[in-house]
Parts: C-alpha cells; sequence; structure tokens
C-alpha cells in the first residue's frame, strides 16, 4: 500500500513539473509571437521600404508600441499567474470568524428585476449575522415590472430587517440610486459599513461576517468577494465565462492582493466603509463603472480595497452572446471613463507604492488594450498584404493573430489553467481553445463600446446611458408561506447588544 | 509541373496539415466537454455559515458520529488517532492523541502532546495542555494550561472586560515609521502604522491600528481595538486586546495575556501561533500553517 502511495506521489509530482513546463512553455510562447511578429515586421519593412514613405514609418511605429504593450500584459498576467501557484499568499484578513459585528446596510441593487430579487431577499435573510446589527435595503431604482411588489410583500413579513428604497425618479443608473440609497443610510445613521449586491446574486449564509470581517482593519475601506456563475453550465457561452472568471478571480483579483497591488471593488458581493466612502467623495452617478471609479478613488485618498477568494457569492451570467456584448460594452465603457479621470492623479501620487501606481495603471488601461490589439492586427495585416499580397503570408499572419487571442492581452491560457487547477475542477481546461471564441466576441464589444465612448461623450458631450443585463432565472410568484424563517444552529454565540435605536424609515415610496 | 512546384505545394499542405491539427485538435476534447450541460446550476449549500460548528456537524455527519448519539462523557485514551471526538457534555482527549478531524462537547479537555489538525469547538470552555499543536480552537473561552493541577487558572479573576470601542467614523491617523508608546501613556484613535509599533508596560490603546511591521505589546497594556501587522505580534504577560488579532507571519501570546472577553467574542489568526500557558482566547484562534502551546518557561 506505501508503494502505491508512493508511486501516486511520484505521479502527481511528476503531473506537477508538467504543469509547470506547460506554463513556462505558455509564457516561452507569447513571448515568441509578440517579439517574433516584431521581428519579422521590423525585417519586411527593412528589406522592402528602403525608400519608406513616413506613413509606412508611422504604421510601423505603432505597431511596435502595441506589441510592446502586448508583451508587457503577457509578462504581468504571466507572474501573476506564477504568484498564485507558487508564491507566499495574504490570509490577514482571512478566517475572522468571531469580531465585534459593526452595523451593516445590504443594497440589493434592483431595475426590473421581478424574476431575480425574491431569491436574493431569501438567501439573505438566512446568513449569519446579528440580527439587530443587520439591514437588507432592495434600492428599486424606476422598476416597470412586479419588483416592487414583491419586495413590498417579503418585507411585510420581516418588519426591521428589510427597509425598502423605491426609487420612482431622478438620474438613471446603478451609481444614482446607491447616491441616494448611501444618503438615507448616512442621515438615519444605520450602519457603518454598506454591503452592494445585484439582485441575481445568491449570498451563502457565511458570506456577509466574510465580507464584514476586513473591515477590523482600519485601513481598508472596500472589501470584494469572489463572483461565482450560478449557471456556469448553461451553454458554451456560460461555460467560457465562468472560465474567465475563475481566472479573473481565483488568480488575477488573489495575486494582485497578494503582491500589495490595486485588489479592484467589482461593485456587487462586496462592501464599503461608509466614512471611507465620504472621505473619498460619494457615489458618482456620472460614471458607468462606479466599482472601477470608486476602487480608484479610495485608493487616491490611502484607503485599501481588500480581495477575499473565499467570500464567494452566486451569480446569473448572459446565456446568450448579444447580452454578453452589451454587458461587457458597458463595463469596457465604464473602465475607460476611470482610465481617463484617474490616471494623471494615480501616476503623480506621492503615497502611493511603484507597485500600486504601475500595476494600478496596467488595470486602468485593460479595457483601452482591445482596440489597440484591432489597430495592431489591422496594421500588421496591411503591412503583410499591402507588399506581397501572397496568401501564405497571409496565413502567417492570420495564424499570429489568432495566437495574439490566446497569448496577447489578458493572456487567458495561464490564469485559467491555474485557476481550474487551484479549484480541482481540471476537467473544464478542455474548454480552453474555445476561449478564443469568446475573446474575440469580447474584443469586438469593447472595442466599439471604447470607440463609442471616445465619439459620443468626448466628441458629443451626450451622457452615457445605462444598459440592463437581461436575467434568464424562471421565477413565477414567489410562495410567501414558504419563506423560510431563519432557525437557531448548532450553537449560538452571544450576539452583540444594540448600541442604537432603530427608528421607522421615512422614505417615500 | 516542375519539381520546384511540387515542392512548394507539398510544403504547402504540410504547413496546412499542420495547422489543421495544431488548431483542431485541441478542440475536439473542447467540443465533447461542451456536450455536457446542466441545466439546473450549482447546488448552494445554504447551511455552511463558515463557523466551527457547521464544520464539526459536517465531520460527525462524514464519519458517521452525529452530535445526538454523542456519548455524555467522552475519553478518548493516550496515543490514539481517531477522526472525530464529539461529547455531549465533556470530551477528554488523552496525551499524545491525534484529532484528524473534529473534537467537540460542552467543555474539552486536551492533554500535552496531542495534534489537532482539525476544528476543535467547545460551547463552553476548551483547556489546553502545553506542547499540543493545532489548526482552529473555537469556543467562548479557550484556555491554555501548563498540566491538570493548573486548573486554578482558570478559576483566576480576569481583568475586567467592557465593550470594544466603535467603530469610528473617522479616518485613521497614518504615523510614518516606528511607533513606541511611553509607559502608562494611553493613545487615542485609530492609527496606521508604516514601521513597527511598540505599547510600552502599562500602555493603553483606545483604537484599533494596523501595522506594517512587528507589533510588541509591553506587559500590561491594553488595546480597546483590533491589531492588524502585516508581520509579527508579541504580546507579553498579562497584556489585553479586547479586538481581532491579525498577523501575516506569527503571533506569539504570553502568559496570562487575554485576547477578546466572554461578551464579545474576538479572533486570532496568523500563518503560525505560539502560545504560552495562562493564555485565554474568547474566541476563535486559526492557525494556517501551525499552532503550539508552548511548554512553561519557554521565553518569548
Amino acid at each position: 500500500m506505501n508503494n502505491l502511495f508512493s508511486s501516486l506521489r511520484q505521479v502527481h509530482a511528476f503531473v506537477r513539473i508538467l504543469f509547470v513546463a506547460y506554463l513556462w512553455l505558455g509564457a516561452g510562447l507569447a513571448s515568441a509571437e509578440t517579439f517574433g511578429l516584431a521581428a519579422s515586421v521590423h525585417t519586411f519593412i527593412a528589406e522592402e521600404f528602403s525608400g519608406v514613405r513616413p506613413q509606412w514609418l508611422l504604421a510601423q511605429g505603432v505597431l511596435f508600441f502595441i506589441v510592446f504593450l502586448l508583451v508587457l500584459y503577457s509578462i504581468r498576467h504571466y507572474l501573476f499567474t506564477l504568484q498564485r501557484l507558487f508564491g507566499r499568499q495574504q490570509h490577514l484578513h482571512s478566517g475572522i470568524g468571531h469580531a465585534h459585528w459593526p452595523r451593516v446596510v445590504i443594497f440589493v441593487a434592483a431595475h426590473n428585476e421581478e424574476q431575480v430579487v425574491a431569491d436574493a431577499l431569501h438567501a439573505l435573510l438566512e446568513v449569519d449575522y446579528p440580527l439587530d446589527c443587520l439591514k437588507i435595503m432592495p434600492v428599486n431604482d424606476r422598476s416597470t415590472d412586479r419588483t416592487q411588489d414583491i419586495i413590498d410583500k417579503i418585507s411585510i413579513l420581516f418588519p426591521g430587517r428589510i427597509e425598502p428604497f423605491h426609487r420612482s425618479g431622478g438620474k438613471p443608473g446603478k451609481a444614482a440610486a446607491l447616491k441616494d440609497a448611501t444618503q438615507i443610510v448616512r442621515s438615519e445613521g444605520w450602519a457603518e459599513i454598506v454591503l452592494v449586491f445585484d439582485a441575481d446574486y445568491l449570498p451563502s449564509r457565511a458570506l456577509i461576517k466574510q465580507l464584514v470581517a476586513p473591515f477590523q482593519d482600519v485601513e481598508v475601506g472596500a472589501v470584494m468577494g469572489r463572483v461565482v456563475p450560478q449557471n456556469g453550465q448553461h451553454n458554451l457561452l456560460t461555460k467560457l465565462l465562468s472560465l474567465e472568471r475563475s481566472g479573473g478571480y481565483q488568480v488575477d483579483q488573489q495575486a494582485r492582493t497578494n503582491i500589495g497591488s490595486v485588489a479592484q471593488y467589482g461593485g456587487t458581493v462586496g462592501g464599503l466603509r461608509l466614512s471611507a466612502l465620504q472621505d473619498a467623495g460619494g457615489w458618482h452617478d456620472d460614471v458607468l463603472a462606479e466599482d472601477t471609479d470608486i476602487t480608484f478613488r479610495l485608493l487616491l485618498k490611502g484607503w485599501k480595497t481588500i480581495y477575499l477568494n473565499e467570500a464567494e457569492c452566486y451569480e446569473e451570467v448572459p446565456q446568450s452572446w448579444p447580452v454578453r456584448s452589451r454587458q461587457i460594452g458597458r463595463w469596457a465603457k465604464g473602465h475607460n471613463q476611470a482610465f481617463y479621470r484617474h490616471t494623471r492623479r494615480l501616476l503623480q501620487h506621492d503615497e502611493l507604492s511603484t507597485i500600486e501606481k504601475w500595476d494600478g495603471f496596467a488595470l486602468l488601461a485593460i479595457y483601452a488594450m482591445p482596440l489597440l490589439l484591432l489597430v495592431g492586427w489591422s496594421l500588421a495585416l496591411l503591412l503583410f498584404y499591402g507588399n506581397y499580397g501572397f496568401a501564405l503570408h497571409g496565413a502567417v499572419a492570420l495564424m499570429l493573430m489568432l495566437t495574439y487571442a490566446a497569448f496577447g492581452n489578458f493572456a487567458a491560457f495561464y490564469q485559467i489553467a491555474a485557476a481550474v487547477t487551484l479549484d480541482g475542477e481540471r476537467q473544464s481546461l478542455r474548454l480552453l481553445p474555445l476561449m478564443m471564441v469568446g475573446f474575440l466576441v469580447s474584443m469586438v464589444a469593447i472595442s466599439k463600446a471604447t470607440l463609442e465612448l471616445l465619439l459620443i461623450e468626448r466628441l458629443f458631450k451626450r451622457e452615457l446611458r445605462w444598459d440592463k443585463t437581461t436575467r434568464y432565472r424562471v421565477n413565477t410568484e414567489p410562495d410567501l408561506e414558504l419563506i423560510p424563517i431563519p432557525s437557531s444552529d448548532f450553537i449560538v454565540y452571544p450576539a452583540a447588544s444594540p448600541a442604537f435605536t432603530i427608528e421607522p424609515l421615512k422614505v417615500a415610496a | 509541373m516542375n519539381i520546384n512546384e511540387t515542392n512548394q505545394i507539398v510544403w504547402i499542405l504540410a504547413l496546412l496539415a499542420v495547422t489543421f491539427l495544431a488548431f483542431y485538435l485541441p478542440f475536439l476534447p473542447a467540443l465533447q466537454t461542451l456536450r455536457k450541460t446542466n441545466q439546473n446550476g450549482v447546488q448552494i449549500d445554504q447551511h455552511n455559515d463558515g463557523s466551527a460548528g457547521y464544520a464539526v456537524k459536517k465531520a460527525a455527519v462524514q464519519y458517521g458520529q452525529s452530535h445526538q448519539s454523542a456519548q455524555p462523557n467522552l475519553d478518548i485514551a493516550d496515543s490514539q488517532s481517531v477522526d472525530v471526538a464529539v461529547g455531549n457534555v465533556c470530551t477528554t482527549i488523552g496525551s499524545r492523541t491525534t484529532i484528524r478531524k473534529a473534537a467537540a462537547g460542552d467543555t474539552v479537555y486536551v492533554k500535552q502532546y496531542s495534534k489537532l489538525p482539525g476544528v476543535v469547538m467547545a460551547h463552553q470552555t476548551l483547556y489546553l495542555e502545553s506542547n499540543c499543536e493545532f489548526s482552529w480552537l473555537d469556543a467562548p473561552t479557550i484556555c491554555f494550561v501548563h498540566v491538570e493541577p493548573d486548573i486554578i487558572y482558570l478559576n483566576r479573576q480576569l481583568a475586567p472586560v467592557r465593550k470594544t470601542h466603535k467603530m469610528t467614523a473617522q479616518k485613521f491617523i497614518r504615523y510614518k515609521g516606528d511607533l513606541c508608546m511611553k509607559a502608562d501613556e494611553t493613545l487615542h484613535y485609530d492609527y496606521v502604522i508604516t514601521g513597527d509599533l511598540d505599547v510600552a508596560e502599562g500602555c493603553t490603546m483606545t483604537g484599533s491600528c494596523k501595522v506594517y511591521g512587528d507589533v510588541r505589546i509591553g506587559i500590561g497594556a491594553h488595546i480597546w481595538g483590533s491589531v492588524f501587522s502585516e508581520r509579527n505580534i508579541t504580546m507579553a504577560q498579562t497584556s489585553f486586546v479586547a479586538g481581532v488579532l491579525s498577523a501575516t507571519d506569527t503571533i506569539l501570546l504570553g502568559h496570562d495575556s487575554v485576547v477578546g472577553a466572554k461578551e464579545q467574542l474576538s479572533t486570532v489568526t496568523a500563518r503560525k501561533i505560539f502560545v504560552q500557558p495562562g493564555a485565554v482566547v474568547h474566541g476563535s484562534i486559526r492557525a494556517i500553517e501551525n499552532g503550539r502551546s508552548l511548554p512553561l518557561g519557554v521565553a518569548l
């Protein structure tokens, strides 16, 4: 038996070595491809354009710059992967099971969410957190379906625990709705911490304590949990999104936390310290990605954002490509807005560490890369076809383009491979080649959104519009009789006694 | 068709074949995996509240010992190795015994040289003799004792306890460099200290602090808040921290030091945790790599 275990251990060690070799190969290929293209273009230019015209030189320069950026991003993501697999992990804010729990208000952002809002509220009513320190506040932003009825019906059953905020007018968008809701919480003095969930999210019982625990650290201004697709096995798109989320959270976010870089508050499954939010200037309602915006405003004010990998929450990811395109397009617009607003102040900040500045810059610029990549591809094709016109070179150019998609920019392969390994779901590794499909769709959607942002906001000074993500969960009228009342668990510890008096909500519906 | 043309066609065909294999083959398993779909989505364990209680229950069910069927008093003899030990009233774990998954009871007594890689939870008090290794301990009162006669420790009057301070509305004060408090000094507010923090004998802090260097809490010092350190924390004897104590590397709890209060449980968490006899923690202790109760006389 011992021999068998020994053999198994050896096999396991061998597989690990293979895996590491695979990662190194990935990095080698990425660098080779990017440098290879640069070298080939350089040789091509040198040989064929001895009497070169200025526009070709410009094209060459732009292409080199784009290739250089791609190499930097590839290296960045590859280092993240290595750090996550073999580096030292940060656990300063994990494993805190008992503490003086502060008063918390949970915002459930809802706009026409009749299909999902009841599930989210039920799940939040079941969470393990001292009841006298917790309020759930569905932020119903101008819904035109049955969202308001459903919220009201459930809140009647739990007086004092659910305080609905029905918003019938004002500026549209999540940031604007959260801004109004935060004003109420602050004026009523209900909480020190606000947590934000979208209406399609299903928190586990442990989640609230996990998310609130890092706020015991006085420097923490925001906390972000891990988002796991609930419908991740539904179709090709959801499977690909599930892989993408794994890579993004399990490796990218966690590695950034480990190395002391900028972890990103993601706008949901996260929380903010109210005093930090106030210090950073509150919610800005003219942005589409209030999460990225607030992350960098907090950073510039000296607050830290913490990512907690074990704080998992389940979301519904888009099941159709048009919905996905709209979603990522909105993210891209918002992210690029933040890029435009915060880059200069970030790089000029005296108090931030070098890694916070430059990795923060790389994080801000990530949604600008797909457009640059598209420009790079166009230039590469132009340079190849413009002079040779031979099909073989076209094929080579095409292959390079596809390889870029795999290894360039988001370096999907390393991070996802490492993430599914860490998650113990190696079966999903087989889907990796199909990631190219998702990448291409995202690239086009992001490029389109970036162009729209440049044209609409910068040239025509028009206001950006908030696109709501379609929900797929089939939910009939919630059966209010079946709403479970939270029951006592195996062991009940004394909860913190209330340090304040709860006043009834005075908000007009 | 001359030889050159034939060569060129062969090369093109070879390149196409390589391209086809390189790009098509990886898609075969991908397409196979793609066919398996699950329309119901993931099943979420809504009972998992992340507590020690849930971990014990889960282990007890997994290893066939339910909490309800547990004996009132459970004595595990010396030098045993068991998966789960759950007693309804008192659970005693003999010396040099290993509890692999979970142990629980109203009162749990762990004798010296035991190894506890799983979770150990008591509804009331958990006693741990010296030279034990642990990972996750959870109880309203966790007492570290030298050997059994030291039970006298447990009846001593602990320092008077009041509630921890409210989370402050103002921003913390950032202190650049090392902060050394003088003896019997009192500091208010929350601090972020970029260097080391030295809390001298008899000092009092009425706020929480985050320290990027080492933290040394002197004899009899009181901190009415939480302490987070990116390096190590050392609590000298009879010192007291009301809130969470968390360090990236090591925490050393000195003789008679106290963390948390019975009315306000707290957490001690670090990569490595070493505890001297006489220390008391109200709440839970989680050592990521290694936790050990030190014998009497080992200096910090």
